[in-house]
C-alpha cells in the first residue's frame, strides 16, 4: 500500500516537473525565437542602412572625383586643340582611381570626342551617353543611378555591352516571362560641366556598370558581415536588383554559382517595387530561408528601378535557437530527475512514520498491545500516530475488561459445578449413616413391648430422620438442577466459541490457539456451558503455562475407547508448550484445592469441577506432561449411543 | 422351607449392618461383605438368592462388579443399592438394563420390598415389572 503512495508522490512529482518544464520550454523556446526573429531583423535593418549607405558613397565618389577632375586646368587647350590623347590620359587616370566602367568627354557641340575604351570617337557618333546629354542642356551636374541600354553601352564600349548582358536563368516563376535576356543595365553615372574661364567646354561623365558586377556586393558584404561563415557558408549576402531580377549578388545557386538572372519574389516586388516600402522578414531565398531586407533603389529621375537587399541565412539563427533549446531540455531533464529524487526522500520521510504504524497495527492484530512508537511526528501523522495509540490504549482495557468478564464467567460456573459437586458429596456421604439411623429407629419401632412414650420418642426420631432425608434428596435434586441442562450440542463449535472467546486473553501473552477439528465428531448430548467451562478452564491453564510466543493447539478427533471397549469416543485434546508438570503433581492434579498457580489466582477447584462435569458426562479427563515442554490435556467422551 | 441367602456387598459399615438387621428380621439368610474382592471370594464357595451391591465404593463400582459376577455365575439376581445416583452413565446404565435399584437411604420396609421384588422377578422377564426402581431413579 505505502509502495503506492510513494509511487504516486513520485508520479505526481514528476508530472507537475513535467508540466512545468514544458510549459517553460515552449513559451521559453518561444519568446526566444521572437526575440532571436526581432534581433535579427533589427540587425539586418541596420545592415540594409549601411549596405544603401556604402551604395550612395560609391554614387557620392564618383560625383566629387569627377567634379575635382573637371575643375582642372588645361582643359581648353584639350578640347580646342583636339588633344584627345591627353583628356584619355585624364579618364584613365580617373578610372584607374575610382575604377569606372566607362568614361568619356562631349564638347559643347555634342561630340563625344573621347571615350575611356577608345573605342567610337572617330566618326561622329550617334549615341550620346545620356546623362552627359542632360548635363549639355542643364549645364549643372548630374549624378545618380541610370538605366542605360545596350545601345548606349555598346557606343561606350561593345565589351561591356556583352558582359553586362544577363541570361534569365528558367525557374518556375520565369516561365511567365518569355524575356531570355536582360540588355539594360543599372549604373551609376555622373555627368559634371568642364568650364575655363566661364566658357562651358563640354561634359566630363563616368560611371560604373551593376550587371554581373561583383565588386560592390562582395565590398559590401565583406564590410557588413566581415565575410562570416556558418558550416562553410556565407552568413551574409547581399543583391542588387534591376526591377525584379538579380543583376549582381553573392547569393549563390544550388551549383554554387552566383545567382545571378534570377528572379526576385512576387511578394517582395510587390511591396518593394511597386509600392516602395522597405520590406523586412523571412524570405525564401533560392535555397535557404533567410532573414532579408529590401528597399528600392531609385534613378535619378526619382523612379523605383531597381532594390538593395541584404540577407542573413536563418540556419545561424536556427543553431542559436537549437543550442538554446538543448539547454532548456538539458535543465528539464535536471529537474526531472532531482523531482524523482525529491519524490524518493520526501516519500521517505512521509512514510516512515506511517510504515511504523503499519508494523504497529501487524503487531497489534498479532495481539501485542504495548507497542511503543519511536517518535511523534508533528501535523496530520503525528495526530495519526497519537489517535493510534488512543485506540491500542481503547482497546488494552476493552481486553482487560474482556478478560475479567470471562474470567468471572468461568468462575461463576465453576463455583455452580462446585455447590453441586459439594452438595453430591454430602449426599453420598450422609445416606449412609442415614439408613442405618432409619433401619435401627423403623426396626425399634417393629417392637411390641414400646411403652406409648418410648414410641413417640422413636416416630420423632423416625420423622425427623425422614426430613433429614428428604433435606439431602432436595439438595441433590438441587444439584442436579444446577448440573443437568443436556442437549445434543456440537463440540467443535463449543471449542471454536470458547476459543474466541479466550483468544483476546492468549493474543496479549502473544501466544497463538490453533484448532483443529475433526468435522465428522456427531452431536453429542451434554451439557454445553459446563462443557464450555471444562474447555475454558483447561485452555486457561495452558495460557497461564506457556510463556509469550508459546503455542496451544485443541484438536478433536473421533478414536477407539480407551477403556477397551469396542466403543467409539470423542477425543478432545489440549495440547501446550509451555513448562509441563512435574510428576509428583501429575496425580494431585484433580484434588480439590490443589494449585500450582499464585495465591488469589486459581481456586484450585478448576480441575476438581471439570474432572466432576466430565465424568458425570461418562467421560474422562488423562494428562500428558513432561516438564519444561508443555502438556496436553486429553478429554475423552463416549458417543451417544445412537452414534455409535 | 429353604431360607433364602443374601449377600451385601458395601464398604460402609453401618450400611452392612443395617441390611443384616432388615433382612434377618425376615428370615433371610445374610452374609455381609465388605469389599468387592471379598464378595468374589465368597461367591465361590456359595451361592446366593440375591446380592445387595453398592454402587460407589473406594476399590471399584458395583455396576462393573455385577456384570463380572453376572458373567461367571448367569441368572444371579442383584439389588443395587446407592446414595447418590451419579455421576450419570451409571443411571443411564441402571435404566438400560432394567437392573432392580434402591437408593439410600431406606427404610426396612422398602428394602424388605425392594428384596422380595428383586427375588421373584424372573431374570428372563427382567425389566417387566420393575417400575419401582425405576421410578426411584427417576426422580
Amino acid at each position: 500500500m505505502n509502495h503506492n503512495i510513494r509511487f504516486y508522490l513520485i508520479t505526481s512529482l514528476l508530472g507537475l516537473t513535467i508540466m512545468v518544464t514544458g510549459i517553460s520550454l515552449f513559451f521559453g523556446t518561444y519568446q526566444i525565437n521572437k526575440a532571436v526573429i526581432s534581433e535579427a531583423k533589427n540587425q539586418i535593418g541596420f545592415d540594409l542602412r549601411t549596405t544603401i549607405k556604402i551604395y550612395s558613397n560609391i554614387e557620392k565618389q564618383i560625383n566629387s572625383s569627377l567634379s575635382l577632375t573637371a575643375l582642372d586646368q588645361g582643359w581648353g587647350d584639350c578640347v580646342n586643340g583636339y588633344n584627345v590623347q591627353h583628356i584619355k590620359k585624364r579618364l584613365s587616370d580617373l578610372s584607374e582611381i575610382i575604377g569606372l566602367d566607362f568614361s568619356g568627354f562631349v564638347r559643347n557641340d555634342s561630340t563625344t570626342i573621347c571615350r575611356q575604351s577608345g573605342y567610337n570617337t572617330t566618326n561622329p557618333d550617334p549615341v550620346i551617353n545620356p546623362v552627359a546629354r542632360i548635363v549639355l542642356e542643364k549645364k549643372s551636374t548630374v549624378s545618380g543611378t541610370f538605366i542605360l541600354t545596350q545601345e548606349e553601352i555598346r557606343a561606350e564600349d561593345p565589351k561591356l555591352a556583352d558582359l553586362s548582358t544577363i541570361n534569365l536563368i528558367n525557374s518556375s516563376e520565369n516561365n511567365q516571362q518569355n524575356i531570355k535576356k536582360e540588355t539594360s543595365c543599372l549604373t551609376i553615372v555622373t555627368a559634371v560641366p568642364v568650364y575655363e574661364n566661364n566658357l562651358f567646354l563640354g561634359v566630363i561623365y563616368g560611371g560604373i556598370i551593376l550587371n554581373n558586377s561583383t565588386s560592390i556586393v562582395d565590398t559590401v558584404r565583406e564590410t557588413v558581415f566581415q565575410n562570416e561563415t556558418f558550416k562553410g557558408q556565407n552568413v551574409g549576402t547581399v543583391t542588387i536588383f534591376l526591377n525584379n531580377l538579380r543583376i549582381s549578388t553573392n547569393v549563390l545557386t544550388k551549383s554554387g554559382v552566383r545567382a545571378v538572372g534570377t528572379l526576385l519574389s512576387r511578394e517582395v516586388e510587390k511591396k518593394v517595387l511597386t509600392e516602395g516600402e522597405t520590406w523586412i522578414d523571412r524570405a525564401f531565398i533560392l535555397n535557404d530561408w533567410n532573414i532579408s531586407a529590401y528597399q528600392g533603389i531609385k534613378d535619378y529621375y526619382g523612379k523605383t528601378v531597381g532594390i538593395l537587399s541584404v540577407g542573413v541565412i536563418e540556419s545561424k539563427y536556427a543553431q542559436f535557437k537549437k543550442d538554446t533549446f538543448l539547454v532548456f531540455v538539458v535543465i528539464s531533464i535536471a529537474g526531472i530527475l532531482i523531482a524523482v529524487l525529491l519524490g524518493f526522500i520526501l516519500s521517505r520521510l512521509v512514510l516512515k512514520p506511517v510504515d511504523e504504524l503499519i508494523d504497529i497495527s501487524k503487531k497489534v492484530s498479532e495481539g501485542d498491545l504495548s507497542p511503543k512508537i519511536k517518535k511523534i511526528s508533528k501535523g496530520e501523522i503525528g495526530n495519526l500516530q497519537s489517535t493510534f495509540l488512543k485506540m491500542i490504549d481503547t482497546l488494552r482495557v476493552r481486553d482487560l475488561h474482556q478478560k475479567e468478564e470471562s474470567e468471572k464467567q468461568l468462575i461463576m460456573t465453576q463455583k455452580q459445578a462446585s455447590v453441586g459437586r459439594l452438595a453430591a458429596g454430602v449426599a453420598h456421604e450422609i445416606n449412609n449413616p442415614l439408613t442405618g439411623v432409619l433401619t435401627f429407629t423403623y426396626m425399634l419401632l417393629r417392637r411390641d413391648d414400646l411403652d406409648e412414650e418410648m414410641k413417640s420418642d422413636l416416630e420423632t426420631i423416625a420423622n425427623a430422620t425422614n426430613r433429614v432425608k428428604d433435606i439431602v434428596k432436595g439438595l441433590l435434586n438441587f444439584s442436579r438442577q444446577v448440573k443437568l441442562n443436556p442437549e445434543p450440542s456440537d463440540i467443535n463449535k463449543i471449542i471454536t466459541e470458547t476459543i474466541e472467546l479466550i483468544e483476546n486473553q492468549a493474543l496479549i501473552k502473544r501466544i497463538r490457539i490453533n484448532f483443529d477439528a475433526d468435522i465428522n465428531i456427531p452431536s453429542k448430548i451434554l451439557d454445553s456451558s459446563q462443557f464450555q467451562s471444562v474447555v475454558m478452564n483447561m485452555i486457561i491453564n495452558a495460557i497461564d503455562a506457556t510463556d509469550p510466543g508459546g503455542r496451544i493447539l485443541v484438536s478433536t478427533r473421533i478414536n477407539l475407547s480407551t477403556k477397551g471397549t469396542k466403543h467409539k469416543e470423542i477425543e478432545i485434546i489440549i495440547a501446550d508448550n509451555g513448562s509441563g508438570i512435574a510428576p509428583e503433581q501429575l496425580d494431585k492434579l484433580f484434588d480439590p484445592f490443589f494449585t500450582t498457580k499464585e495465591v488469589g489466582k486459581g481456586t484450585g477447584l478448576g480441575l476438581a469441577v471439570s474432572l466432576g462435569i466430565v465424568e458425570n458426562h461418562g467421560g474422562t479427563i488423562s494428562v500428558e506432561s513432561q516438564p519444561g515442554k508443555g502438556s496436553s490435556f486429553i478429554i475423552h467422551l463416549p458417543l451417544d449411543h445412537n452414534n455409535e | 422351607m429353604n431360607k433364602k441367602t443374601i449377600l451385601v456387598i458395601d464398604d460402609d459399615a453401618i450400611v452392612l449392618k443395617s441390611c443384616k438387621r432388615i433382612l434377618e428380621s425376615e428370615n433371610y439368610s445374610v452374609t455381609l461383605c465388605p469389599s468387592a474382592t471379598q464378595g468374589i471370594d465368597i461367591l465361590k464357595s456359595s451361592a446366593f438368592s440375591l446380592i445387595i451391591i453398592d454402587i460407589l465404593m473406594p476399590c471399584c463400582n458395583g455396576l462393573n462388579l455385577s456384570e463380572k459376577i453376572e458373567k461367571e455365575y448367569p441368572g444371579t439376581k442383584f439389588l443395587i443399592i446407592s446414595g447418590y445416583m451419579e455421576p450419570k452413565p451409571f443411571s443411564e446404565i441402571i435404566i438400560e438394563k432394567k437392573m432392580n435399584f434402591l437408593p439410600k437411604p431406606f427404610t426396612p420396609d422398602e428394602l424388605l420390598k425392594a428384596v422380595k421384588f428383586a427375588i421373584i422377578k424372573n431374570p428372563e422377564s427382567t425389566g417387566k415389572n420393575n417400575k419401582t426402581s425405576k421410578g426411584e431413579i427417576d426422580e
